[in-house]
């Protein structure tokens, strides 16, 4: 196990270095890079010498790095008048607000009504679950949830906003506020069940046809038992590694939920650097290194998290036939 | 080898009948079977029927109707913004009728109700007594009313006859007819008047000509129809099925040509992730060894690249071209396919048929395209309906962000995003675009299913 995850790690350090220097590049050949000094000439010349902008490409990617570990700057923010990381990573806690509340009842809901719609294979609960799932997982999220914003708010007005509630309403009136949340997590949830219900029902209905569920059952245990103790078991292993990664992308927020929402989190700073004139490069840089670190950091646990949950898999134990 | 024709001997006797009757039924091919079990799927086949309805309405939507004022004058389009939908026949139902609630002061929609132009602005809500009497005890304390109107006769009056600051303006001791009066030559006056443009004349102003003294400089200051003038119709003549945006622009128009420039790029972008995902692919499952194992580390590393990066870091070099936005998809979005094309080319390129194939000499290339690639095709093509409305989905949500923002084009997921900034007033404006998108995406993914479930019968069920 150990050098299987040392040998992923080695990987992921070296893809990760490609994919960085890579957007460093891009984003340092830009034409409209630096414009005109800003702020104050010593400071300006100051901020120019740290980060070295007159300095070949691949130097200031170095410097770049150097920086990270050693004053942990992550380059300056021209917009927000900050240096990127402090600004980006105070903005993290907004977004896990907003998602892990969703993300934690849509797991257990969404596994719940797929195993529902299994048991009841083509009856009536299954069809009724199965046409739900299939509209919902087509229409785009944002549709259903500027549709349920407008119904909800603008023309039924049974909740309190469209919007959640910002920083400065919360000390003003923290109940409402609160109640400001209740929507937004609602939906998010509504939203994210139907993908993990689909697989689980497929999953569990592959299951409930397999040898060893008519094994248990002719040992007398009745089909309720059988699928619990059994069947059960063996459909949501597939689908806990993806939990697990969805718990890392939790900290990367959405970029659509938060503006539906108006949330001020990580997805918002994205948006804001990318439509700022000139673009905020220092910005987008940590944004697509962050998210780039992350995607791959979820794709390795949830690969080690395959051989916690199910042993017949043993990963990294030779060459796997493909 | 020379065999000796005359040891070859004959085994069984002429009498004996060997041949087969022939089958008496048709003979069903693969395609056949394929349709058939994918006409027993209902959902799917009346997906598939409002797919074709969709694309009937991509290709000629755009052009039925005959309104470029959008496009040859913004300027003067913008007087036709926020036009409520009004659909022919529908309207006499109660629903698209074009009808809309305003708030407007009281003296306003006193003068409008009294006004032999205003005639019919009003559909209900303002109180009988107000009409004769703007003073009627009962309603002394307002100053506000809400009040039903016909959206198309309204915003004719308040663009051609009467502005809506008109009573304010008064107050402030302006000129409140200074928005809908226009000055006209001589030649434009008659011009104007034969085409029964003009509402009234205001004032004649005389003026001397230095040229010619004798025949004095007229010029005529009126209020134009503007409807009659720009669209040629009347407000109950005319018709936008959808409504009209906020600068004046057909949103069934714009529906329809935002659809049209996404269903094309979806189908540029699959088949151009097809071509060289599968040629890639094909050629490194076929091949493998060195040429795998060092493709499958670029594979990695391209992989692990977000989308999202991708399609910002091209769009802020490159600008929002549609070729930059094709090329983005592109960029990552050929991986599927060479994974699909690697993997079958993994699995068939051992069978039977292909070692047949070499033993009688065919070469690589022939083996690959002629023998595996046929093979593989049903499985191969079946997913690519399920690309479409991927893309679309995508497309949407990133236009939708701003981050797809087409120089010269339009698309759905901007529209979306208009329509929420104003759901509260124009709520038409989100609706429309958004049931757009979910009937697509339901049919398509419907349909996507329905023909990989008619492909491919031993993956039915498995999502």
């Amino acid at each position: 196990m150990a050098p299987y995850l040392l040998k992923r790690l080695g990987l992921m350090m070296i893809t990760f270095v490609i994919t960085v220097f890579l957007f460093f590049t891009f984003i340092k050949l830009m034409p409209d890079q630096y414009l005109d000094p800003f702020g104050d000439p010593a400071w300006y010349e100051a901020l120019k010498a740290k980060e070295g902008w007159d300095l070949p490409i691949p130097v200031q990617f170095w410097i770049w790095i150097r920086n990270i570990f050693t004053e942990g700057s992550f380059g300056f923010s021209r917009n927000k008048a900050t240096d990127v990381g402090f600004y980006y990573f105070s903005k993290i806690p907004a977004s896990i607000q907003i998602n892990v509340i969703p993300y934690f009842l849509s797991i257990p809901i969404g596994i719940g009504v797929g195993v529902l719609a299994a048991l009841y294979k083509n009856k009536w609960i299954d069809n009724i679950i199965s046409v739900g799932i299939m509209v919902f997982i087509s229409i785009p999220y944002f549709v259903i949830i500027v549709l349920a914003q407008y119904f909800l708010y603008f023309e039924l007005n049974i909740v309190p906003s469209h919007v959640v509630a910002t920083a400065s309403q919360f000390s003003e009136d923290f109940w409402w506020s609160l109640s400001t949340y209740i929507m937004p997590i609602v939906l998010l949830t509504i939203v994210a069940v139907p993908g993990l219900a689909r697989s689980v029902r497929a999953e569990l209905t592959e299951q409930l046809t397999q040898d060893y569920m008519l094994l248990a059952r002719s040992k007398g245990l009745t089909q309720r038992q059988a699928t619990f103790r059994h069947a059960l078991k063996n459909a949501i292993v597939p689908f806990l590694p993806g939990i697990f990664i969805g718990i890392i992308g939790i900290i990367n927020g959405g970029l659509i939920t938060e503006r539906l929402f108006r949330v001020d989190g990580t997805g918002r700073i994205y948006l804001d650097a990318f439509n700022a004139v000139p673009p905020d490069y220092a910005m987008l840089m940590l944004i697509n290194a962050f998210g780039q670190f992350v995607g791959l950091l979820a794709s390795i646990v949830g690969d080690v998290s395959y051989t916690i949950f199910d042993p017949r898999i043993r990963v990294g134990s030779g060459k796997i036939a493909s | 080898m020379n065999i000796d024709k005359s040891k070859l001997v004959l085994l069984h006797s002429k009498n004996i009948q060997l041949a087969d009757k022939p089958l008496k039924t048709k003979e069903i091919g693969y395609y056949k079977d394929s349709w058939n079990r994918f006409k027993k799927n209902k959902g799917a086949l009346s997906a598939f029927y409002i797919i074709l309805g969709i694309l009937f309405l991509v290709v000629v939507g755009p052009s039925m109707k005959s309104y470029d004022l959008s496009r040859s004058r913004p300027d003067e389009a913008f007087r036709f913004g926020y036009l409520e939908p009004k659909i022919p026949i529908l309207e006499n139902f109660g629903i698209f009728d074009g009808t809309r609630s305003v708030t407007a002061g009281k003296r306003f929609l006193h003068a409008i109700a009294n006004s032999p132009f205003g005639e019919g602005v009003i559909v209900s809500g303002f109180p009988e007594e107000l009409v004769d009497d703007i003073n009627h005890p009962n309603w002394i304390n307002v100053s506000e009313l809400t009040v039903k109107v016909d959206s198309y006769r309204y915003t004719n009056y308040i663009q051609s006859y009467m502005p809506g600051t008109y009573f304010s303006d008064i107050d402030q001791g302006k000129d409140p007819l200074a928005a809908v009066t226009q000055t006209l030559t001589r030649d434009q006056f008659e011009q104007y008047l034969s085409q029964n443009y003009i509402i009234d004349i205001i004032e004649i102003i005389e003026s001397n000509n230095p040229n010619n003294p004798d025949e004095a400089f007229i010029q005529y200051k009126v209020r134009v129809d503007r409807f009659r003038m720009f669209l040629g119709t009347s407000p109950d003549d005319t018709y936008f099925w959808f409504g009209t945006t906020r600068v004046g622009q057909d949103l069934f128009t714009e529906l329809w040509s935002g659809a049209r420039i996404s269903l094309i790029m979806a189908l540029l972008v699959v088949v151009i992730n097809a071509v060289i995902g599968l040629t890639i692919g094909s050629i490194v499952g076929y091949y493998g060894g060195i040429l795998d194992l060092l493709f499958d580390r670029f594979v990695e590393i391209v992989a692990s690249i977000p989308f999202l990066s991708v399609l910002t870091l091209l769009t802020l070099r490159f600008g929002n071209e549609l070729w930059v936005i094709i090329f983005a998809f592109t960029a990552t979005g050929w991986l599927g396919s060479y994974g699909t094309g690697r993997l079958q080319f993994y699995r068939f390129k051992n069978r039977e048929y292909v070692l047949a194939a070499r033993t009688l000499g065919a070469s690589d290339l022939r083996i690959m395209f002629k023998h595996i690639l046929p093979n593989t095709l049903g499985l191969i093509v079946t997913s690519y309906a399920l690309a479409i409305p991927a893309f679309v989905f995508t497309e949407a949500s990133f236009s939708f962000l701003g981050i797809i923002n087409y120089q010269n084009a339009i698309s759905v997921g901007l529209l979306i995003d208009q329509g929420q900034q104003e759901m509260q007033t124009y709520p038409y404006l989100l609706l429309f675009p958004a049931l757009y998108i979910a009937i697509l995406m339901t049919s398509f993914n419907l349909f996507g299913n329905g023909l990989r479930d008619a492909f491919n019968p031993s993956l039915r069920g498995v999502e």
